[in-house]
């Protein structure tokens, strides 16, 4: 068992296996030495951190992938297999936050799932359906706005 | 006691990391448990001031936003740019995603050179990939021009856009003053690293380096650019071509018809010499007038054909090819011998491996050079002459008999892989003659499927012809004999005696269970608890139940089989149990319900 610690101070008891699914908390056991110490993470609330380590628990028997460093080679696919795509039906608060504690912890696997579940929030919208989605002010001067549009126009729906 | 950057845990991740490597474990523990704390409460206050943002560019760092945007289609990137200020500087300062560009799916005659080249400007280091396709024939050469340039060291960027503004190219364009729908015009071209293709005169890079291309495939060409393929062959490294579903069309009188003719002397002798890798789908075509007879490879109905003179030209001029595919070419020529795919004599490519010839008529089995080791000839039919010659009928014979009537004996000694499968003429005594001129210890994989004229011979289907098979090929460790209905289930009695055998495909066969029982004899000394399987009264049953003995008791040493992969898929004698027995003994089955589509499926896998 592993002791972690969030950052607002919740502890939470977790099996060793589980724990090591983040990069992070694996290298830090290890540079340790001592699996019994407390680790915090400084960077996670418990909220977070308790949903995180939901989705470490389900998924630590899944064999570690390999690390690969060419990102063409990745797959485009942004299939999400159902428990995960269940697992990521938060709000985006909780999402982004999954995100950031799985870039933080390292969790390779999880940070994939995290993106792509915003890819697909993002997927064959336009830009003003974009906006709505996740809130964002229109900047543009409505000349500028049409001569983006203009330059661009080539890669517009046909 | 150290002091680092509160605002992130890393120099303090850092602190106790130094502390471990310097065998201070007390300190690295201290760092860990309570200076690390520290950072949290800087942390939190920026997570608090971004709560409820849910703009993914504000709540995130560009490098995940970047993640993300790689899940996304180059096109809709494009797109993305217009969201708002920070989207559009973070998708225009960010080279990772211009890298690869797809314009296929784009409008047509939306994309211009000048858009290719603001997008490869984006990329700053080189473009790995461009996909283009839906292009004009001139747009596409000029993007074409561009792409290349961008590769090359020769700043010929500049002077192509002049010759754009000088040059009369317009009047030339083909297609332009006709009124009917243009043929189909170079419509796909797949660019592999850096590779580029010019084509037409009007169009012509003087001074490029070709030699980075690594691959050049050719789809859906007019056969006029195959002159500038040519070219591209004579100058430069290119080990791999293909030329896929290329036409003529005969209105386009005066320029090339094929890639074959390079007859003509060029200045500086051609260097083919690289290319390992040949590749031909679906060009050329039967002549119309007979196109109606025997059906158009490339069913538009256009006079397309290859001269196999030229082919046979072309071929020898390439000392190392290794690979040869011919699929779908219906070469023919209208000269007085009128033959078909004439070209059977590899002997002049001494580095042929490996030959695939798939749905093309052959007028005789090629003749090899002692390097192949693969020749596989799917649905491949030998030419029945009298269908357009009348009179002379080929024998089958004559296949093995040189023009002199030398027989050529040991060519096939090398070939490790065979596939007939789907080669309609084939019947037992040609392959027999064919197996027999195999070196049998280093034939390793036989593909028979879907050969309606084999496994014929009475009385016991086939079981003469396999006896035959396994006596030519005793090292065979993957045999295919799937689509055959006339195989039974004495065939597999003597497939049994196949000691290497590891993978069997008896799909859609008229095997049985007792079949299966014979072929795996030596593993189950119990055989005669199984007879229930067996039909009451069968010949076959009889026939063990007179010789189970002598079944049981042949050559013991040489079972059990190494025998492990079993694809059964469409043999309705098998029964449930019969798979769940041979499971359980370890061979993996493979016995989903035959469907059309299922073996449509296998064979597309396979090619």
């Amino acid at each position: 068992m592993v002791k972690l610690t969030s950052s607002d101070g919740e502890s939470f008891d977790v099996e060793k296996d589980v724990a090591e699914r983040s990069v992070l908390i694996k290298n830090m056991i290890e540079d340790v030495g001592d699996a019994s110490t407390e680790i915090p993470i400084p960077n996670v609330t418990a909220n977070v951190l308790k949903k995180v380590l939901e989705w470490c628990e389900h998924h630590k028997g899944d064999p570690i992938a390999a690390n690969e460093d060419d990102t063409d080679a990745r797959k485009k696919s942004t299939d999400i297999d159902e428990w995960d795509q269940k697992f990521m039906q938060v709000d985006q608060e909780m999402l982004f936050e999954i995100i950031l504690a799985a870039n933080y912890l390292d969790i390779k696997a999880l940070l994939e799932v995290g993106c792509k579940t915003v890819a697909n929030m993002i997927k064959g919208k336009t830009p003003e359906e974009i906006r709505r989605t996740f809130n964002i002010q229109n900047d543009f001067t409505p000349e500028e706005e049409a001569q983006i549009r203009r330059e661009n126009e080539w890669a517009e729906d046909r | 006691m150290i002091k680092a950057d509160e605002t992130s845990p890393s120099g303090y991740l850092l602190a106790g990391k130094i502390y471990q490597v310097m065998k201070n474990d007390s300190e690295a523990a201290n760092i860990y448990v309570t200076e690390l704390r520290k950072v949290s409460v800087v942390q939190n206050c920026g997570a608090q001031s971004s709560y409820g943002v849910r703009d993914p560019l504000r709540r995130l760092p560009p490098e995940l936003v970047l993640l993300i945007f790689g899940y996304i289609s180059f096109r809709q990137i494009v797109q993305l740019q217009r969201v708002c200020m920070s989207w559009k500087s973070l998708i225009e300062g960010s080279p990772c995603l211009w890298r690869s560009l797809d314009f296929r799916t784009c409008k047509k005659e939306s994309v211009t050179p000048e858009v290719l080249k603001s997008c490869i400007s984006k990329c700053r280091g080189s473009v790995s990939k461009v996909y283009l396709s839906n292009l004009t024939p001139l747009c596409s050469a000029l993007c074409l021009a561009i792409v290349l340039d961008h590769n090359v060291p020769l700043d010929i960027v500049e002077r192509i856009s002049l010759d754009i503004q000088s040059n009369p190219w317009e009047p030339n364009i083909p297609f332009s003053h006709t009124n009917e729908p243009a043929p189909r015009q170079l419509t796909y071209l797949y660019l592999d690293q850096s590779i580029g293709l010019v084509f037409n005169n009007w169009m012509t890079l003087g001074d490029v380096t070709w030699s980075r291309m690594s691959q050049l495939t050719v789809f859906r060409a007019h056969a006029k650019i195959f002159p500038d393929i040519v070219d591209i062959l004579c100058r430069g490294f290119l080990p791999k071509l293909k030329i896929l579903d290329c036409y003529y069309d005969p209105k386009e009188s005066g320029r090339c018809r094929s890639i074959y003719n390079v007859s003509i002397p060029r200045p500086g002798s051609p260097n083919y010499q690289t290319l390992s890798e040949l590749e031909v789908f679906n060009i050329g075509g039967i002549p119309a007038e007979s196109a109606g007879k025997h059906g158009s490879g490339n069913g538009k109905g256009a006079s397309v054909y290859v001269d196999h003179r030229e082919l046979d030209n072309f071929l020898w001029m390439l000392p190392n090819l290794k690979k040869f595919s011919c699929i779908d070419v219906h070469a023919s020529s209208r000269g007085p011998d009128g033959h078909y795919f004439e070209r059977t004599d590899f002997r002049h490519n001494p580095a042929l491996e490996e030959l695939v010839i798939i749905g093309t008529w052959l007028e005789r089995m090629p003749i090899l050079s002692a390097s192949c080791k693969k020749l596989i000839m799917s649905k491949t039919s030998m030419t029945f002459r009298t269908v357009i010659h009348g009179g002379s009928e080929m024998r089958y014979d004559s296949c093995y008999v040189g023009e002199d009537n030398t027989v050529f004996l040991d060519e096939y000694s090398s070939i490790e892989v065979l596939d007939l499968s789907g080669c309609e003429m084939l019947i037992d005594s040609k392959l027999i003659a064919t197996l027999a001129r195999c070196d049998g210890s280093r034939l390793t994989s036989l593909n028979l499927a879907n050969c309606p004229g084999l496994f014929f011979s009475t009385p016991t289907n086939g079981a003469v012809l396999m006896a035959r098979i396994v006596q030519c090929c005793p090292s065979l460790r993957k045999l295919n004999i799937s689509e055959n209905s006339s195989v039974g289930d004495f065939v597999l009695l003597e497939i049994s005696k196949l000691r290497y055998l590891e993978y069997l495909d008896i799909s859609c066969t008229g095997v049985h269970d007792l079949g299966v029982l014979l072929l795996l004899k030596g593993l189950f000394l119990g055989l005669s608890g199984h007879m229930d399987y067996l039909c009451e009264g069968s010949v076959l049953r009889e026939m063990i139940q007179n010789n189970s003995a002598l079944l049981l008791a042949d050559d013991p040493a040489a079972y059990p089989m190494v025998f492990n992969t079993l694809i059964a898929n469409g043999c309705q004698g098998i029964s449930d149990d019969m798979c769940w027995w041979i499971e359980d003994i370890g061979i993996r089955i493979e016995c989903k319900l035959f469907t059309e589509a299922n073996i449509k499926k296998r064979k597309l896998e396979e090619i």
